[in-house]
């Protein structure tokens, strides 16, 4: 048995409502979900000063997070990013506390950071507190980035599903870090190990996050063509299935499954199809408005494209 | 200056007007172009920009329509549909020239190019004699774009070839000179399609891949290996060709903007490529994988028997004599420079 250290506060309701911040690892930017991040972010901080604002916060977090503006988004979450490090330095190591910041600042340099190397110190700080997060938690995991292939494997059956919040935290931030550093071969390297741990807490709870897991699965497997190892097909099955477990309400899953799979096997009917969906479809969802409300502008941009790239 | 405004400056727009009109019409092309590298990756960039430069400078008449990630088949495929005119280009590895220009193999005879230094005296006096062959073959040739040198790389360790005749060693199904090459050094091929070798390291069907190093890190193969045989055993690079026939339809002039501008796209990733294979070898070092040092003696025994099997291909004409006796002499004149 291993040891483990003693639970932290559990993060508020609307934990479940984050985004991946970089799905497409080595692709082109996606601009997704710092709304949505705010949420935990929120959620988070409703836990922890429970006491004094819990209920402005999460009058706030309702707000956010069902948020039609993303300039208003963009513009109030550096505020909220300054005050998570506040909380930080009187509670560094609360893993709740560090997952949140972690997601939020993965996300919010995704979503509205256009300079690359502002998005890398984005996405550094955002792995620094997630691993911070997933080493306070599951001992293992503070050397996860350099143990071999082979211990990491060996580790991820011990992994439980009250495990899931942080490693995938943890998971989406290192994705997000490979993403922002797609030139350096150093990140390329550690692909495999991010995937192998999303693999695990696929198989532990596929529905997290609306389907979180199974979406970046679904990226994974569509990153490289299949003439070179890549498995489209099964990517596409775990798109469709992160769609149907959010009862086709998150939309970002159908605009990936088009983007991802669409593109790589140069289907332009499905490609256009599901983003004709995903703009038909009612973003308003409780919960998901923001994150659908980028998805949407994903989908518009990429459905303009399409002349060139098919 | 006011000479230009007004109506001197219409008068000029519109004599060119005339001038266009009266000329014959410039048929339009599209050239489609495919190569297995994913959208997004270094190649795709240079490909996205050369397309638009393309366009650019022949007024729209000559477009590049893109194919990224395999979708037109793996190397072979885009090989066939280059010659049934669905394809007009392509991005692909040497081992398909293996009837058609065999000759493209002189850069892959084993262990013949020593260091990547051997590569740079060699290649700027001999990539044109070889482009010219592919011409004649029917493939005009933008260029060659280095993938690195392969090394042999393994779950177990080996360093002198009696260890690495015990190894269960991958080779690209269906790539009969690479296959040929591992028998003529007396070892046993297994050959897998390249999305069949990561999961072959991982049930032990194979425990040895010889790969650029780039590639293996890309596709995760470094994941499963544990040891690198320090011994450049083999140049890979992929020429970008384009068919004959169609090229030649176009306007002379767009004939040589698109040489120019696939040309430079290629030069660019060739040397992008090598930064690569730097960066590559740290990261892997980085990553605890160990890179084996053969003896002078074992070095030695590789290196003759390398020799052996060249000149057998040579000899057989695999590779033409009198081409491959210019190669050797190219690297001869190296070594004797290198040794003053």
């Amino acid at each position: 048995m291993r040891a483990r250290k003693p639970k932290a506060p559990t993060v508020g309701r609307s934990r479940r409502n984050d985004l991946p911040a970089r799905p497409d690892a080595g692709g082109t930017r996606l601009r997704t979900g710092a709304g949505l991040a705010l949420c935990i972010l929120l959620g988070g901080c409703a836990s922890v000063v429970s006491s004094v604002t819990e209920d402005l916060a999460e009058d706030l977090s309702s707000a956010i997070l069902d948020s039609e503006d993303l300039a208003v988004v963009r513009d109030g979450a550096p505020a909220y990013l300054i005050m998570l490090d506040a909380l930080l330095r009187s509670d560094p190591d609360n893993p709740a506390l560090l997952s949140a910041a972690a997601t939020l600042n993965g996300a919010y340099g995704t979503a509205f950071v256009d300079d690359p190397e502002r998005g890398r110190a984005f996405a550094d700080k955002a792995l620094r507190l997630a691993a911070r997060a997933a080493c306070e938690e599951i001992p293992w995991t503070c050397t996860v980035r350099t143990d071999s292939v082979a211990t990491l494997e060996g580790r991820l059956p011990e992994l439980r599903r009250e495990d899931v919040p942080v490693a995938y935290a943890f998971a989406t931030a290192w994705a997000g870090w490979i993403q922002a550093y797609s030139d350096d071969w150093g990140a390329v390297a550690e692909l495999g190990r991010v995937k192998s741990l999303m693999a695990r807490l696929a198989a532990l709870d596929e529905a997290y996050e609306h389907g979180g897991p199974r979406m970046y699965m679904g990226v994974f497997e569509t990153l490289v063509p299949a003439a070179l190892g890549g498995r489209p097909e099964l990517g596409r099955e775990h798109f469709e299935r992160a769609i149907e477990l959010s009862g086709g309400r998150f939309l970002m899953a159908r605009v990936l499954l088009a983007e991802r799979y669409g593109r790589l096997v140069f289907d332009r009917e499905l490609h256009d199809r599901e983003l004709r969906a995903a703009l038909a479809a009612e973003p308003r969802q409780r919960g998901m408005t923001l994150a659908n409300l980028v998805a949407q502008q994903q989908a518009r941009a990429l459905l303009e494209s399409a002349d060139d790239y098919f | 200056m006011t000479i230009f405004k007004g109506g001197a400056l219409r008068s000029l727009l519109l004599a060119g007007a005339v001038l266009l009109a009266g000329a014959p019409p410039a048929l339009g092309a599209t050239l489609k172009i495919a190569t297995v590298s994913p959208d997004g990756s270094v190649w795709m960039k240079l490909l996205r920009n050369a397309a638009r430069d393309v366009e650019e400078r022949t007024e729209g008449r000559v477009q590049l329509k893109l194919y990224p990630g395999g979708v037109m088949g793996d190397d072979r495929a885009m090989m066939r549909k280059m010659r049934i005119g669905q394809l007009q280009g392509a991005i692909v590895t040497t081992g398909v020239f293996n009837r058609i220009f065999p000759d493209l193999h002189l850069y892959n005879l084993p262990m013949q190019f020593r260091s990547l230094a051997e590569v740079d005296h060699v290649r700027p006096r001999f990539d044109a004699e070889l482009m010219r062959g592919l011409e004649d073959a029917g493939f005009v040739c933008a260029g060659f774009a280095e993938v690195g040198m392969a090394y042999a790389m393994a779950t177990r360790e080996a360093r002198s070839l009696a260890d690495a005749r015990r190894l269960k060693v991958w080779t690209p199904q269906g790539d009969d000179t690479a296959a040929k090459a591992l028998k003529d050094f007396g070892i046993t091929p297994v050959p897998l399609t390249i999305p069949d070798v990561l999961a072959g390291l991982q049930t032990g069907l194979i425990d040895t891949v010889a790969a650029p190093l780039v590639g293996a890190v890309a596709l995760q193969w470094h994941g499963q290996i544990r040891y690198v045989l320090d011994l450049p055993f083999m140049y890979i690079y992929a020429p970008m060709v384009l068919a004959k026939r169609p090229f030649e339809r176009l306007d002379p002039r767009d004939q040589a903007v698109v040489r120019r501008v696939l040309g430079a796209a290629v030069r660019e990733a060739d040397a992008g490529n090598r930064r690569d294979h730097d960066a590559v070898r740290q990261v892997m070092e980085r990553q605890g994988l160990t890179f084996l040092q053969p003896s002078p003696a074992e070095t030695r025994e590789w290196q003759e028997r390398a020799d052996a099997v060249s000149g057998a291909w040579a000899a057989s004409g695999i590779v033409t004599p009198e081409r491959h006796e210019r190669f050797v002499g190219l690297l001869a004149e190296y070594r004797t420079e290198l040794a003053r």
